[in-house]
C-alpha cells in the first residue's frame, strides 16, 4: 500500500473529483433549506437579484452567506487541522488542541458578560482575538524551558491552558443564565446570523494563509519526520514551524470567527486524507481544503432539514457525521501513520 | 389519599359552573401540546370566559405605516400588518385579544391560547427558531420578546428585510398592559392598546390583595407559596424575582418564599434550602406537573413532600402560558391564586390535624 506514490494522473482525477463534490455541496447549499426554493430562484437570486421576491431573499440574504462562510470556515478547519497535525506530529492535532477553540469561546463568553454584545456579528472579532491570544500563550508556556516548543510540550500547554479557559467559560455560563441563553448556540457552531460585512474583511486573511499553507508541503513533510531528520534536509525548522504557527492561527482563528468552535472538521478531514492518499502533506493540504468545507457545508444541509422547523447546529451535525468515518478509520489501522 | 383533597376541591368547584365554558372550549385545548387534565381545562376556561365578555373587539381598523422603538432602542417601521408572526405564545394571546386574531400566520410551539391560535401552523420554539421557517409564511410584521432566539435566527429574520419589534416582558403588575400596549402601538392601534391594557391594569388593582388586608392580618398570616418550574427530571427550578410568579403571589395575597432564599432568576431546587423555607403552597405549570407524573411525582422531588404544603397535598396547577405570560387574562389568573390561597388558609384553620 505505498499511497505515497499516487501518480500525477490520479491526483488529477482526484483533485477533480474533490472540487466538482465541493462545487455540487455548495450549489446544494444554495438550494436546500426549510424553504423550498426551486432552482431557476437560486439562479435568480444569484445572477438576476429581485430584492421584492421573497424567496430570491432567502437564498441571498441567508444561504449566500451561509454558503461562503461554510466554504471559508470548512478550509479553514481542515488546513489548520492538516498543519497542525504535520508540524507537532501529534495525531490528535486540530487547532483545538493549540487552544484557539478554547480562546474564542472564552473571548465571545466573556463579551456578552461583560461588554453585553448581543449580536453573532459583533463576535466575529472577540472569537477572532481569542484564538489568537490563547494560540500564543500556548505557543509561549510551550516555550518555556530548555527544550522550546517541542511538540510534546505544546500538547500539554495547549490541553492546560483550554481546560483554563474552559473552566471559566463554564463558570460564567452556569452563573449567568442569559449569557448562556446568548452563547449556546453561538457555542455549538452554527453558519446562520452571519452577515457578509465581517466575511469580506476576514476573506484577505483566510486567502494569504491559505495560500501559505499550500506551499508549505514539502516544508511539513520533513517536519514530519521528526527535528533532527528535517534538520538534516536543511530545513530552518524554527521558521517553518513559526509559519506553519502563523498559518495555523489565521485560519483557524478565522473560522471560529466565522463558524464558532466547531471541533470535528479540523481533526476528521486530515486524518481521512492521510489514509487514502498517505502522508505526504503537499497533497493532504490541497485536499483538506477542498474536503473541509465539503464537510462542514454538508453537515450544516443536514443541520437545516433534520428538525425542521428548528436548526441542528453544525458543530454537532458534522460530528455526528464524521464520528462514523473516523471509526472506520481507526478499525482498519490505517489511521496513525503521520 | 386525602393529601390531595384541597386542590381537588377547589377544582371541582369551579368545574360545575364551567362545565359550559369546558364544553366550548374542549376541541381547542383537546389539542394544545398535551396539557389537558382537567384542572388546567377549567382554569383556562375561567380566563376564557371573562375575556370573551371583556375583550370583544371593537372594530378599529389599523392605522398604518406605524413607527415604533422597540425594547431594544431600534426604530421600527410597519408597513403592513397583514402577515403577523408573534414570536411567543402571550404576545400571540395580545394580538388576538386586541382583534388582529386572522392576520396572524403561524405561532410559535408556546402559544396555546386561544385555541386559535393553538391550531396555527408553528413556527417551533421561540428559544430556538430558524429564520427561513419565519420566511416560508411571508410575514409582514414579527413580534417578540427577549425572550427570543437565538440571536443568529434573530438578526438573520433582521436581515430578510421583516420588522422585528421586541415587546417589554416585565413580571411586574404593570408588565401585561405594557406588553399590549406595544403590541398595539406595532399594530398601528394605539388607542384600542391604551383601552385594553387600562381595562386590564384596573382589573389587576382590583384583583389584587391589599398588603393591610384581614387575610394579611390573620392569625395564620400569609401563606407561604413556593413556585416551581419542572419538566421531567431534567429541570427543576425554584422561580424568583424574574418570574412572573413573585407579583403574582404577593398581590394574590400569598408570600413568595424564593425572596426570602435570596433567588434571582431560577434556581435549581436544593432540598435543603426548600425544607427550610417550609412553603404551605407549591405553585406548578400544569404542563410540568404532568410531565413530573403529577402531584405525588412532584413530592418525590427532592424535599417537596416533607414541606407543609407537600404533607397537606397543597400544590396549585394553572396552565403555562397564564401563569407565567402576563398577559391579557393576567387578572383572572391574579384572582384564581387568589382564591385558591384563601381556600387553603381556611383548610388550615380548620382542619386541626394540620400543622401551622
Amino acid at each position: 500500500m505505498d499511497a505515497g506514490r499516487l501518480s500525477w494522473r490520479c491526483h488529477l482525477a482526484g483533485l477533480f473529483g474533490a472540487g466538482a463534490l465541493l462545487i455540487v455541496v455548495g450549489l446544494l447549499s444554495l438550494r436546500y433549506g426549510v424553504l423550498r426554493v426551486d432552482v431557476a430562484t437560486v439562479w435568480d437570486a444569484v445572477w438576476h437579484y429581485d430584492r421584492n421576491n421573497q424567496s430570491q431573499v432567502v437564498v441571498r440574504e441567508l444561504r449566500v452567506p451561509r454558503t461562503i462562510i461554510g466554504i471559508l470556515a470548512g478550509a479553514g478547519f481542515a488546513v489548520a487541522g492538516a498543519l497542525t497535525q504535520g508540524v507537532t506530529r501529534n495525531p490528535l492535532g486540530s487547532p483545538g488542541i493549540l487552544g484557539t477553540n478554547a480562546g474564542a469561546a472564552f473571548a465571545v463568553v466573556t463579551a456578552i458578560y461583560s461588554a453585553g454584545i448581543t449580536t453573532p456579528a459583533g463576535y466575529v472579532w472577540f472569537a477572532f482575538a481569542g484564538a489568537l491570544g490563547a494560540t500564543v500563550l500556548v505557543y509561549l508556556v510551550a516555550s518555556a524551558g530548555a527544550s522550546g516548543p517541542t511538540p510534546v510540550k505544546l500538547a500539554l500547554a495547549g490541553a492546560v491552558i483550554s481546560a483554563l479557559l474552559g473552566s471559566w467559560t463554564a463558570a460564567l455560563l452556569l452563573l449567568d443564565l442569559e449569557t448562556l441563553d446568548q452563547a449556546r448556540f453561538w457555542l455549538a457552531g452554527s453558519l446562520s446570523g452571519r452577515g457578509t460585512e465581517e466575511v469580506e474583511l476576514l476573506l484577505p486573511v483566510v486567502a494569504v494563509a491559505l495560500a501559505a499553507a499550500l506551499c508549505m508541503g514539502r516544508q511539513v513533510n520533513a517536519l514530519s519526520l521528526g527535528e533532527e531528520m528535517a534538520t538534516g534536509l536543511g530545513q530552518r525548522t524554527a521558521l517553518v514551524r513559526a509559519t506553519a504557527g502563523l498559518c495555523v492561527v489565521a485560519l483557524a482563528g478565522s473560522a471560529v470567527a466565522m463558524a464558532g468552535p466547531v471541533a470535528f472538521v479540523g481533526l476528521a478531514v486530515p486524518h481521512i486524507v492521510r489514509s487514502v492518499l498517505g502522508p505526504d502533506y503537499r497533497w493532504i493540504i490541497l485536499y483538506s481544503a477542498l474536503l473541509g468545507p465539503c464537510m462542514l457545508l454538508g453537515a450544516d444541509i443536514v443541520g437545516r432539514l433534520i428538525i425542521s422547523p428548528a436548526e441542528l447546529q453544525v458543530g454537532i451535525v458534522s460530528a455526528a457525521i464524521g464520528a462514523p468515518f473516523l471509526i472506520y478509520l481507526v478499525r482498519g489501522t490505517k489511521l496513525a501513520q503521520l | 389519599m386525602d393529601k390531595n383533597l384541597i386542590t381537588n376541591n377547589l377544582i371541582t368547584g369551579r368545574l360545575a359552573a364551567q362545565v359550559l365554558c369546558v364544553a366550548l372550549l374542549v376541541c381547542g385545548l383537546g389539542g394544545c401540546g398535551g396539557q389537558s387534565s382537567s384542572a388546567t381545562d377549567s382554569l383556562v376556561a375561567q380566563g376564557a370566559s371573562a375575556q370573551d365578555v371583556q375583550d370583544e373587539p371593537t372594530p378599529q381598523a389599523p392605522m398604518l405605516p406605524v413607527s415604533v422603538v422597540d425594547e431594544t432602542g431600534a426604530e421600527i417601521t410597519i408597513d403592513s400588518t397583514e402577515r403577523i408572526i408573534p414570536l411567543d405564545g402571550t404576545v400571540a394571546e395580545v394580538v388576538f385579544a386586541l382583534g388582529m386574531g386572522d392576520n396572524v400566520v403561524a405561532t410559535d410551539l408556546s402559544a396555546t391560547y386561544p385555541p386559535e391560535a393553538d391550531a396555527l401552523p408553528e413556527i417551533g420554539y421561540q428559544r430556538a427558531l430558524s429564520a427561513e421557517t419565519v420566511a416560508s409564511f411571508a410575514p409582514t410584521l414579527l413580534l417578540a420578546t427577549d425572550i427570543a432566539g437565538p440571536p443568529e435566527a434573530l438578526d438573520d429574520m433582521r436581515r430578510l428585510g421583516y420588522p422585528l419589534v421586541i415587546v417589554p416582558n416585565e413580571a411586574t403588575p404593570a408588565g401585561a398592559g405594557q406588553k399590549i400596549r406595544a403590541v398595539a402601538n406595532a399594530l398601528g392601534m394605539s388607542e384600542r392598546g391604551q383601552e385594553v391594557a387600562a381595562a386590564l391594569d384596573a382589573a389587576i388593582a382590583e384583583a389584587s390583595v391589599p398588603s393591610n388586608s384581614e387575610l394579611a392580618d390573620s392569625d395564620l398570616g400569609r401563606p407561604r407559596v413556593l413556585a416551581l418550574y419542572v419538566r421531567g427530571s431534567t429541570a427543576q427550578l425554584v422561580l424568583g424575582e424574574s418570574a412572573n410568579t413573585r407579583w403574582l403571589i404577593h398581590a394574590a395575597g400569598g408570600v413568595d418564599v424564593s425572596e426570602a432564599m435570596g433567588i434571582a432568576d431560577s434556581a435549581p431546587i436544593s432540598a435543603e434550602a426548600i425544607l427550610a423555607a417550609a412553603p404551605d403552597v407549591l405553585v406548578v405549570p400544569a404542563v410540568g406537573l404532568e410531565s413530573v407524573g403529577g402531584v405525588e411525582g412532584l413530592l418525590e422531588i427532592g424535599g417537596l413532600g416533607q414541606t407543609p404544603a407537600g404533607q397537606n397535598g397543597h400544590v396549585l396547577a394553572y396552565d403555562d402560558q397564564l401563569l407565567l405570560g402576563n398577559g391579557p387574562r393576567t387578572a383572572e389568573m391574579l384572582a384564581q391564586l387568589r382564591d385558591d390561597l384563601r381556600a387553603v388558609v381556611v383548610a388550615k384553620t380548620t382542619d386541626p390535624k394540620e400543622d401551622s
